[in-house]
């Protein structure tokens, strides 16, 4: 464990008042974070609801059976199966990048990291507008594998940028060790550094994941009408407001990340990410 | 043997860069170039009706990020604040929940949420707040929208900070709490200057972010007054086709975003 | 290499899922059935018409040619949707192709009238057996170029006021009551300006039309610079309405408002109306007007790609559709659209009960007097600017 890190550490909280005052705390981030969720949980259940009632004057699951035909599972599939390769390609281009970064061999290193930042730093939609008509030129557009290209070029930087993080929290010791003992560079890494590594890769791969699967201006301009994701499918259901369909939509949309966020709550530590910002 | 194994780290690195040039430069440059031309021919037509269309909108599109950045900032410092000095997970657990809730998702929750006889407005009155015809008048507008931003960048923002507030070293809150300092006080005189630089990187990153966003105003937005830049970008390129005046909008993003980065290099490097 | 350890056999693992993903998506369009035909039709419109093909129109045509599969995708809705499918098309004869994907195309008239002066279409119209049935001044010339022989309606879409009869004891007969109106009721008319629909486009056209009294100049040309004054004074006029007026986020916002009751009367699309009420969205009262001097209808056009790779089954598609009782059955009886075809050949098909549905508030009679063209392209852009400049 590196010298500079502290591991989060409860301080006393003294008395009723520090308590009560966290309790009050929860309760109103609860209502800040929950509430715009839950006005979309009564809209999928709600079969007819006309002002000026407070609440659906019927309630029912038949939005929610419409999950099973129309383009609702068809755009999940492809949103998931776009994200799987999204993820894994990121991933398996950015290790290299980003393990040179972090033992500082990478010419022109932090220049370098910076070109990974720009697709999230600069204004996305006038990039990827001009994407979308090279991506017709070269037959890309409305295609997967074009749109699996945009969501590589904005998702790169969460890979990038975490695992060199996670790669120089793994301190150099253990491998100028091995080295010394005469493994190659590649053993080394394969052996020492990225089993410490894994647990913050699983952490950046999330972080793709959820960021392809969310994608939507990309997808948008790229892939839709053709290849449509689940949020280009929300989008178009709230346009038409059509709110059941769009709010289920919504929450189908929100399953994997909320999945992902209880099962991986660990992983995302707030120290891996400490190393933002030190360039 | 070492030299050829350095060697070929160094070009397992090259399909990432080239996948950025290809996706992200080579697109940039076209837009730029884009931006000065009209029928083939080089001109400043576009930029000039940019200036007459559209110049009340990237006044609104600062100020629309600004007040998001205010938001996320005025309520992100303290609980990162908090989380760093008090043991609470159900807060941080709550926190992490935007960061996987969609942008659109967020746009039409919010939509729904803040809609003039939207959610909000039926929980007030189920508690009793207000009175039964009373509407929302600002979930369209300029505030909606800043609080619609504020709360999706709020996760992450909370998460780089308490980070880099966890990173700052026990002993000098001890310090500060043996001084008499308060929680506050810990919090704006420790912990924030100690995690200057992550702080403006978090802000650049938001406002940025904000600053072209897409997805929420799609979402929220009303179909007359000011519009946030990439909405009125949208509309040029998908209603129209006029890719040249789309990317001379699109110039005027990446300068506001330009000019955001430049502040955060500047900061960094001192 | 040593690669026994766990993150080799995740890296194992990886490398693995992608290259099976990448073969399967590489081989998952392509490569089945050479001998079935698949026919590709692109479709520009709401969801409601994507369904009327997939379960209908497509269900029909496959019932007659089995070794045909219809795939009927949507492109979204508006203006925007139709761009994507002129996109894909332009860019695939710029780069030389043949046999493109598109064999169908449905797409707004603008878009079909580009299509048209660009050389991107197909001019199959005089290989359909219902040919002597496609009628109209729409389908010789649009937005001021020549479709003839590219195109056939499948459905035409009229503007008109909606308005709830709880409130508005007297629907407006003319634009000027309808300014009066207006002026007593503020923000109790609805429409949704220029960016998010053609209902609330079609408005705009209609009040120049009314503003400056030019129908035949705007629609028939010629088309000069010179009468833009007289475009900025209709619209600074109209800057003047708006602020009595609720401006809404597009069709379908005008609808929810008007179902909520927020406004009471508002501009729509008369068949996205009946939709809503057949979907129970829609309070049943709400009834469509059309106002003197008139509202714009606006067909949506069956086109095919010049170098579609079905061409043939392209068009024997269309024919089904041109088919005057499918118009009657399925278009107009079931959809409440006004066919694309000659009305004389398809209404006597129609019930009665249909009929009067159809016509309820706005009756052929309304329609051959209040329904406008389009203006031309060059006219049409122009409005649009002026209202971007000066309403914003």
């Amino acid at each position: 464990m590196s010298g500079a890190a502290v591991t989060g550490h409860a301080t006393r909280a003294h008395g009723l008042a520090a308590l009560a005052g966290r309790a009050a705390l929860t309760a109103l981030l609860f209502g800040i974070i929950v509430g715009p969720l839950a006005g979309l949980v009564v809209w999928s259940v709600a079969e007819r609801w006309h002002w000026p009632a407070l609440l659906p004057q019927d309630i029912g699951l038949k939005y929610w059976a419409r999950i099973t035909r129309g383009d609702l599972f068809g755009a999940l599939s492809r949103g998931v199966t776009i994200a799987v390769m999204t993820t894994a390609l990121a991933l398996v281009t950015a290790i290299p990048v980003s393990y040179a970064a972090a033992r500082k061999r990478l010419p022109l290193g932090p220049l370098v990291l910076m070109v990974f930042l720009l697709p999230q730093a600069f204004p996305q939609l006038p990039v990827f507008a001009s994407a979308a008509v090279l991506f017709y030129r070269w037959n890309l557009a409305g295609t997967v594998p074009g749109v699996v290209l945009i969501h590589l070029v904005g998702g790169l930087v969460y890979a990038v940028w975490t695992m060199t993080a996670v790669f120089r929290a793994v301190g150099e010791e253990l491998e100028e060790a091995a080295i010394n003992l005469g493994a190659s560079i590649t053993r080394t890494f394969f052996r020492i550094t990225l089993p410490l590594a894994t647990p913050g890769i699983i952490a950046s791969a999330i972080l793709v994941f959820i960021y392809s699967l969310d994608e939507f201006t990309g997808t948008l301009l790229v892939g839709a009408p053709y290849v449509t994701t689940l949020p280009v499918y929300m989008y178009t259901a709230s346009l038409g407001y059509e709110m059941q369909i769009a709010s289920v939509t919504a929450l189908v949309l929100m399953v994997p990340g909320v999945l992902l966020l209880v099962l991986m709550e660990r992983y995302l530590r707030a120290e891996y990410l400490a190393f933002f910002g030190r360039l | 043997m070492r030299r050829t194994e350095q060697l070929l780290w160094w070009m397992a690195a090259v399909p990432a860069t080239a996948a950025i040039l290809v996706g992200f430069g080579v697109p940039l440059l076209q837009s730029l170039a884009a931006s000065f031309m009209r029928e083939g021919e080089p001109t400043l037509a576009n930029y000039v009706l940019v200036y007459r269309l559209y110049r009340q909108d990237v006044i609104y599109t600062i100020l629309v990020a600004a007040a998001g950045l205010v938001l996320t900032f005025g309520t992100g410092i303290p609980l990162a604040g908090y989380l760093r000095l008090h043991h609470a997970a159900a807060v941080e657990f709550l926190l992490k929940v935007p960061l996987f809730v969609p942008f659109v998702v967020v746009g039409h929750a919010m939509r729904v949420f803040l809609a003039p006889r939207g959610t909000l407005v039926s929980v007030l009155h189920a508690l009793g707040l207000t009175s039964a015809d009373a509407t929302l008048g600002f979930g369209q507008g300029w505030l909606g929208l800043a609080i619609a931003l504020a709360w999706k960048h709020l996760a992450l923002i909370v998460l780089l900070l308490m980070g880099a507030f966890r990173a700052v070293d026990e002993s000098y809150l001890e310090a500060a709490r043996g001084f008499g300092a308060g929680a506050v006080r810990q919090v704006w005189a420790v912990l924030v200057p100690m995690a200057a630089p992550s702080i403006a990187l978090a802000a650049v990153l938001a406002l940025t972010s904000m600053l072209a966003s897409f997805s929420i105003p799609l979402m929220m937005s009303q179909g007359s007054g000011p519009q946030m830049l990439m909405i009125d970008l949208y509309y040029r390129y998908g209603q129209h086709g006029d890719f040249g005046v789309a990317s001379a909008i699109g110039v005027v993003s990446y300068l506001l975003a330009s000019g955001a980065a430049y502040y955060y290099l500047r900061a960094v490097s001192r | 290499m040593m690669m026994s350890t766990r993150a080799g056999r995740i890296a194992r693992a990886a490398i693995g899922l992608v290259a099976i993903l990448t073969i399967l998506v590489a081989t998952g369009p392509a490569g089945y059935g050479q001998a079935r035909v698949t026919l590709q039709v692109a479709i520009a419109a709401d969801v409601n018409v994507v369904e009327v093909h997939r379960n209908f129109l497509g269900a029909a045509f496959t019932k007659n040619h089995p070794n045909v599969t219809v795939n009927a995708v949507g492109t979204g809705t508006g203006e925007a949707a139709s761009r994507a499918i002129y996109t894909k098309l332009k860019a695939q004869a710029d780069a030389g192709r043949r046999n493109w994907d598109i064999d169908v195309a449905l797409v707004s008239m603008r878009y079909a009238a580009q299509m048209a002066k660009e050389h991107l279409l197909h001019r199959y119209v005089p290989e359909l057996q219902f040919a002597p049935y496609v009628v109209g001044a729409d389908t010789v010339r649009a937005f001021g170029v020549d479709v003839k022989g590219y195109v056939v309606p499948m459905f035409k879409n009229q503007i008109a006021i909606a308005y709830n009869p709880r409130f508005v004891a007297q629907p407006p007969k003319t634009f000027a009551d309808l300014e009066a109106w207006v002026r007593a009721n503020p923000r109790r008319f609805g429409y949704n300006g220029i960016k998010g629909g053609v209902s609330g486009i079609g408005f705009v056209m209609a009040w120049v039309v009314y503003k400056t009294g030019r129908y035949d100049l705007f629609t028939h040309g010629p088309f000069d610079k010179a009468h833009e004054g007289l475009i900025r004074g209709a619209i600074e006029q109209l800057r003047d309405f708006n602020r009595n007026v609720v401006i809404t986020s597009g069709n379908a916002g005008t609808l929810d408002a008007l179902n909520r009751g927020e406004i009471w009367m508002g501009a729509v699309w008369v068949d996205q109306l009946v939709a809503w009420k057949n979907e129970g969205r829609m309070n049943p009262e709400i009834t469509p007007v059309l106002i003197a001097p008139g509202l714009p209808i606006y067909p949506l056009y069956l086109t095919v790609p010049r170098e579609a790779a079905n061409r043939e089954w392209a068009a024997k598609y269309i024919d089904l559709v041109a088919n005057p009782q499918i118009q009657a059955k399925v278009i107009v009886e079931q959809f409440g659209w006004y066919p694309g075809i000659d009305p004389n050949r398809v209404m006597p098909l129609v019930s009665p009960a249909a009929r009067a549905l159809l016509f309820r508030g706005v009756t052929p009679e309304d329609l051959a007097r209040y329904s406008q063209q389009m203006p031309l392209g060059e006219y049409y852009d122009a409005i649009l600017l002026a209202y971007e400049e000066i309403v914003r």
